[in-house]
């Protein structure tokens, strides 16, 4: 007797809905932190869009160094300098493995730990003296 | 306060305000959408004299700015207050 094989029925996947939650929170009168995350219609963590530390120099808010997970992986985003407003990609000693929301509580303690590490280098590439802190 | 621990304690409430908007949509369902956060803590007063200073601040860029106070309650943890908008 022959075996019937199974149909799989592929269930229909009703497309969720995504929002974006943007949250901007000053630190100082100098520097600033901002969240973007994107959640689905169960409050499930998607992506995280981005987390970024920004500094005012000469009255321009400038963002020194951001995370995103925009491919899949958070890495690191970090602005050369001043005068040159490209930015350097890596995963160097950013989390590897964990959940969305997992990555999104990385990178703000990562900043905590060392935003004042990421705006002195940023302001030794641009030649400048940061008198701030 | 130095610069430096004002901006560590505003990361530290700024992470546990963002947990709560991300699980609590509807506390900030009615407030705009591109505002700017400043958080009093319940129990730190030197850093909220630092940050009702910094609230001024943002006010004269002319930002939409939402005063966040933490509360002692379970139930309410933070209270939102707008500024200026």
């Amino acid at each position: 007797m022959k075996k019937q094989k199974r149909k799989k029925f592929h269930k229909y996947k009703s497309r969720s809905k995504e929002s974006l939650v943007t949250s901007e929170f000053p630190l100082t009168e100098q520097d600033r932190i901002t969240y973007s995350y994107k959640k689905d219609d169960r409050g499930k963590y998607i992506e995280v869009t981005n987390v970024s530390y920004e500094g005012r120099i000469r009255d321009e808010w400038i963002t020194i160094v951001r995370y995103d997970s925009s491919h899949g992986y958070l890495h690191r985003h970090t602005r050369i300098s001043l005068s040159n407003e490209s930015e350097t990609t890596h995963t160097n000693r950013v989390i590897k493995r964990g959940s969305h929301h997992k990555w999104l509580t990385w990178a703000i303690k990562d900043l905590r730990a060392n935003f004042v590490d990421y705006r002195r280098l940023f302001f030794k590439r641009s030649k400048t003296i940061d008198n701030y802190y | 306060m130095t610069k430096k621990k004002q901006a560590i304690k505003n990361l530290d409430l700024s992470q546990k305000l963002a947990e709560y908007i991300a699980s609590n949509p509807m506390a900030v369902k009615n407030l705009p959408k591109k505002s700017t956060f400043v958080v009093l803590s319940s129990v730190d007063h030197k850093l909220n004299v630092e940050n009702q200073k910094l609230i001024d601040s943002v006010v004269a860029e002319g930002k939409k700015v939402i005063k966040v106070v933490q509360t002692k309650d379970k139930f309410n943890p933070w209270k939102f207050s707008p500024v200026a908008y």
